[in-house]
């Protein structure tokens, strides 16, 4: 009978068991403490030509590389650098902006719209552009990588602070706070920041997200991570060569390992994303 | 709103004027000695002399900034480092290759994926939305570097139907231009029409979320009628502006597929720049890349803007 | 014996929460509308009113499911109707009218379109046909020059206007029951009359019956034949209108009918402020206050005042009201004189003492002064912080206190508010409106301040919880002896808890003179408009007040 009662409701009766998320988070635990322990996993070191180049799997878990060193571990050291830069730039970057985005929330005033204009004026340069100019100009070193990345995430995590910060710093228990005269970092820490932690741990997943894509795209291009150290991008432009003899997997590998990392977080992401703060204040 | 779009304009002239400031620095200030960086360990001091004479890195950065920026404007771009030829001669049929590719893939993706988000959000959580929503999140994920490699493990390696690399454009026949180009449509259309599809469905949806949807409902109108009349109009601003974005990223951030597909385009020549140093090229290459990028994001302001349902309160 | 037009019997419905599941908010309720009655609904928010008046469209909103029940139209079960079937009835047989005209028109369709689409779609005319029938249909609701009209968009017109719209749109297809949900809440008190008015007469003109959604009784008594008592979900109270007003029988009636306040007599309010005239507490000096400063980033004309030259001063312990309509700039010189909002031009004086017109440049002592309440009880509280977090904090931050200390002040705090001190543990969400906005009381309290500002903090509360705190209001006032700024648009509470009242109009201080003189005979022109203009709970008056309009 009720079916006959039509609606064009948008909101479900929201996703049920909440699988998919539990799957991404397994797999980014994974990719993190294989990362982090890549030294006591691998019986060769990244460095050391063990077999002859493109050798199949066998006495390797995944095979030898276009030199001969084993894939298996050059994968495992490749997150590392990985994992290194996209999380080292976003934390970087994700600070700063959080601390200016929110700070041009709660000042208004010639502080918020200067804000506004530099972050519109930086966001109308495309961002591969900006990377690929920054490492041409620097020596890409690790520290110069990391440092560009930051930099380059900067201005979206501030206009995103500042978008939420905005929503959250003209609700009236924030008026109250402002009106008791607590001073910005007290409206901050206690009023806005407990009120929006949900939607920036989602910002910060999706930049992290997306910094690894980056990282990936400028190492791919050969103007990231510089050989003989080799992330997951460097690690498919060194063996592109292996489609041509048909072997794919050297080049999979790697490509697949920047695909299942960046899904895993995604699923993680939608998942954080789903309750905003706009909702938990409507459900009161 | 006249106002509002002017504000536009000026900001998008304002980014222009930045953009150039930030191509110049990253090329000619940020390494310190640009002779020495473009020479690397080739460099001997007659050689340094010459090129500095060459670039005229005696002068001021300043200086040496208006002057560049002035034989921007004329259309003089200056010489190839590496070639000597003529920077704009070189840059002419890299330039339409690029907006080749990308008129192909937008011209398949753009009607697809509106179409396909006004489906999901006129069924929402059922089956076709749930599908595409977990697929979307998949394709979104995974870089088009990699997209592009596994389209052509498949269909170039295994299958054999197109080709794996595009060398040289055959303008000549129309008809196999398209086939020759339909691994590196395809990894393009990857990308957007993931994004543009579930930007589309939110921005329907928010629309649709509307009390005065609801009110048609009770108005006895039909489902399709509610969503193509009472909602798609109020959602046309959004989805407008994601999809001159994507065609922003079409033209700027395609660099990644075109070394792919060896694709000889703009964004592969700047890359190849970038490896040889050739600050001119770059310079150019990347100026024109920002100047389409501004010039796309300026249309989906001024699309947000206009479409606006009327009288509506703008900021 | 007439057949009735609708049948609601047995209906049951259910609401998904997160945290309970599906849970009942509609209990077996059962009622018939008969032809030409109007059948008011009313009840606290949340008690389901809206929810019942939806079933008669055959609509349960999104989130709701239908547990049991029937709703007979003409003796057909419209529940059971195909998807098809439903659309043809849904504006032809029953038609909706929304609570906010602006959030139900759609702003990108004129006027006249989404009148005559209606008609067209259900098959009924042709369109040139929709089209004089849709001014027809401007016409009978009075609004001026319908052929102009029609081809604007809904943004384009007043509140007021967009009201009658909706109730236009609502009749063209000639359906012979509206359910009209609470169509004039919306409004100021001066156009919610007349809108009042003019639904009714088109109900006569159109021979329609009406559901007539409500929370507030004195409305409902203007134009309900028969009234019918909700409360959480079940029908508690029916019977005729007059009966019911006169001779409630359940105690909930009599409590609604208690909280419905009426204007006093004139000779029993103060003529003059009782209390003595010292030193005022908070002063404001000829203020002018603006939104969007212009600034080098932001340039354009500069945007018009809010506040044209605003002065009033408070006085210890008394209770200083602030009346008029939204938009008249009360709630800005509420921001401005707490130091939220800077004033362009003029001073705020605490104690005789100019004090920065933003509160984090004022000293503690000063901010500790003045105190201020807000309208939501949603916003009131952060959700993340317990109540006695949220009190304790101007206790830390003022009188630098001890936890331990706090703790002890908190629960006193709570009992002079009534709330049990357990309840120091609990979170926002945990809590009813009534009791949100009791904490947000306590939590000025804690500042002891000489002044608290109350911008409009009764009007999200029900009428019957409102009048509880109004009555803790005036006890905490007897007994701490702390002035009230209470900015309200409704007048019946103002006169009974304020000293003088402020009328501002168009960002001014039109009059400021005690009560009794406000209510009395010497009063400016709009005050008495909107004195005319507050509902009262007899038969009759609406057409009384309007007379009276047309008199002047």
């Amino acid at each position: 009978m009720t079916s006959s009662i039509q609606s064009t409701g948008t909101h479900g009766a929201g996703r049920n068991v909440p699988l998919l998320p539990a799957i991404g988070l397994t797999v980014v635990a994974l990719v993190v403490l294989g990362a982090i322990f890549a030294p006591l996993l691998v019986s060769n070191q990244p460095a050391d030509l063990v077999d002859s180049a493109y050798a199949p799997p066998g006495s390797t878990l995944l095979g030898t590389d276009v030199l001969g060193r084993d894939l298996f571990s050059r994968l495992l050291f490749g997150a590392r650098l990985t994992l290194l830069v996209a999380f080292g730039s976003t934390t970087i970057g994700f600070a700063l902006g959080c601390l200016w985005g929110l700070a041009a929330a709660e000042l208004g005033g010639w502080f918020d719209d200067l804000t506004d204009w530099i972050v519109n004026i930086v966001l109308a340069f495309p961002p591969l552009m900006l990377g690929l100019l920054l490492v041409s100009a620097l020596a890409p070193s690790l520290a110069i990588l990391i440092g560009a990345l930051a930099a380059i995430q900067l201005p979206r995590v501030v206009r995103v602070a500042r978008a939420i910060g905005q929503n959250v710093s003209s609700l009236q228990f924030v008026e109250v706070a402002r009106a008791r005269g607590e001073g910005l970092f007290s409206v901050l820490y206690r009023e806005i920041l407990p009120n929006i932690l949900r939607p920036l741990a989602a910002e910060y997943g999706l930049r992290v997200t997306y910094a690894t894509l980056f990282i990936s795209g400028l190492s791919f291009l050969g103007l990231g991570i510089q050989p003989p150290d080799a992330d997951w991008g460097g690690l498919v432009r060194e063996n592109m060569s292996a489609m041509q003899i048909g072997s794919m997997l050297p080049v999979l590998a790697p490509a697949c390992a920047i695909g299942v990392f960046a899904v895993a977080m995604n699923l993680v992401i939608d998942w954080i994303d789903e309750s905003t703060f706009e909702r938990q204040m409507s459900n009161d | 709103m006249l106002n509002l779009i002017t504000r536009r304009l000026f900001f998008a002239l304002l980014a222009l004027f930045a953009t150039s400031v930030i191509v110049f620095a990253a090329t000619e200030v940020l390494p310190g000695d640009v002779a020495q960086a473009i020479l690397g360990q080739e460099a001997t001091p007659e050689l340094l002399k010459s090129l500095r004479q060459e670039l005229g890195l005696n002068r001021s950065p300043v200086e040496r900034y208006f002057s560049w920026l002035g034989g921007f404007v004329t259309g003089d771009l200056g010489h190839s480092l590496a070639s000597k030829a003529d920077v704009l001669q070189t840059i002419k049929p890299r330039l339409a290759n690029t907006l080749a590719l990308a008129a192909y893939a937008a011209i398949v993706a753009v009607p697809l994926s509106v179409l396909l988000g006004i489906i999901c959000a006129a069924y929402p959580n059922r089956l076709i939305d749930r599908i595409f929503s977990v697929v979307s999140v998949f394709i979104v994920s995974i870089p088009e570097f990699v997209v592009g490699l596994l389209l052509v493990s498949v269909f170039a390696v295994q299958l054999r139907w197109f080709p794996a690399v595009v060398v040289r454009l055959n303008w000549s026949e129309p008809l196999s231009l398209l086939v020759q180009l339909m691994l590196p449509m395809l990894t393009l259309l990857c990308t957007i029409v993931a994004h543009t599809v579930r930007m589309t469905r939110a921005a329907l949806l928010d629309v649709l979320s509307m009390p005065y949807i609801e009110m048609a409902l009770l108005k006895g109108m039909s489902r399709w009628r509610i969503i193509l009349r009472h909602g798609l109009p109020n959602a046309i601003g959004p989805i407008a502006s994601v999809v001159a974005l994507n065609l922003g990223y079409l033209v700027s951030g395609v660099a990644l597929v075109e070394v792919v597909f060896a694709y000889p385009g703009l964004g592969r020549l700047m890359v190849d720049s970038i490896s040889y140093r050739d600050l001119p090229l770059i310079q150019a290459t990347a100026m024109i890349m920002c100047l389409m990028f501004i010039i796309f994001n300026l249309i989906a302001d001024i699309l947000a803007v206009l479409f606006k349902p009327r009288g509506a309160s703008v900021r | 014996m007439t057949k009735p037009l609708l049948e609601v019997r047995r209906l049951t419905i259910e609401a998904f929460q997160p945290e309970t599941g599906w849970r009942k908010v509609v209990h077996d309720v059962s009622f018939d509308v008969f032809p030409g009655e109007v059948v008011a609904l009313i009840g606290e928010s949340g008690g389901g009113k809206t929810t019942i008046g939806l079933t008669a469209l055959g609509y349960v909103r999104p989130g709701m499911r239908l547990a049991g029940g029937k709703v007979l139209f003409n003796g057909e079960n419209i529940l059971s109707f195909s998807q098809e079937r439903l659309r043809l009835f849904r504006g032809a047989s029953v038609a909706y009218v929304a609570q906010s005209a602006s959030a139900a028109l759609n702003p990108s369709i004129t006027i006249g379109n989404q009148i005559s689409e209606g008609i067209v779609q259900h098959g009924l005319m042709s369109a040139a046909d929709a089209k004089r029938r849709t001014l027809e249909l401007l016409k009978a609701l009075s609004l001026p020059d319908p052929p102009h009209l029609a081809m604007r968009y809904p943004q384009e017109t007043s509140g007021g206007q967009q009201q009658r719209v909706m109730t236009a749109m609502s009749l063209s297809c000639g359906p012979r029951l509206l359910v009209l949900d609470e169509p004039t809440t919306a409004l100021d008190v001066t156009t919610q009359m007349q809108v009042l008015k003019t639904i009714k007469d088109a109900l006569k003109e159109f021979d329609a019956s009406a559901i007539y959604v409500s929370h507030d009784l004195a409305v409902v008594s203007q134009i309900a034949t028969r009234i019918l008592v909700l409360r959480n979900g079940r029908i508690v109270e029916a019977g005729d209108t007059f009966d019911v007003l006169e001779r409630p029988s359940h105690e909930y009636t009599r409590a609604l009918r208690a909280a419905v306040r009426k204007l006093p007599h004139v000779e029993d309010l103060p003529q003059q402020r009782t209390v003595a005239r010292s030193e005022p507490s908070v002063s404001v000096k000829n203020v002018r206050a603006t939104y969007d400063n212009p600034s080098i980033f932001r340039r354009g004309p500069a945007p018009a005042d809010v506040l044209h030259g605003v002065s009033l001063d408070v006085y210890p312990g008394e209770v200083l009201a602030v009346v008029g309509e939204s938009g008249s700039g009360k709630s800005t010189l509420a921001r401005v004189i707490a130091g939220l909002h800077s004033a362009r031009e003029g001073k705020v004086l605490f104690r005789g003492q100019a004090v920065s017109s933003r509160a984090s440049r004022r000293s503690k002592e000063c901010l500790k002064s003045v105190q201020i309440v807000f309208q939501s009880p949603e916003q009131a509280l952060n959700p993340r912080a317990t109540v006695a977090q949220a009190i304790g904090r101007p206790l830390a931050f003022y009188f630098g206190m001890s936890r331990s200390d706090r703790r002890r002040r908190v629960e006193e705090l709570l009992e002079m508010v009534g709330i049990p001190p357990e309840y120091a543990d609990k979170y926002p969400k945990e809590m009813s409106g009534g009791e949100r906005q009791r904490v947000a009381i306590a939590r000025a309290l804690a500042a002891e301040p000489s002044v608290i500002i109350c911008d409009e903090f009764l009007s999200a509360l029900d009428t019957i919880v409102a009048a509880q705190i109004v009555d803790l209001m005036k006890s905490l006032r007897d007994r701490l002896g702390t002035a009230y700024i209470f900015i309200s648009h409704d007048l019946a509470t103002v006169a009974d808890i304020a000293d003088r009242v402020a009328v501002m109009q168009h960002g001014r201080v039109v009059e400021l003179a005690a009560i009794g003189e406000v209510f009395g005979a010497r009063r400016h022109q709009y005050t008495a408009e909107l004195i005319r203009s507050v509902p009262e709970m007899r038969l009759g008056w609406l057409e009384s007040a309007l007379s009276g309009v047309a008199g002047t």
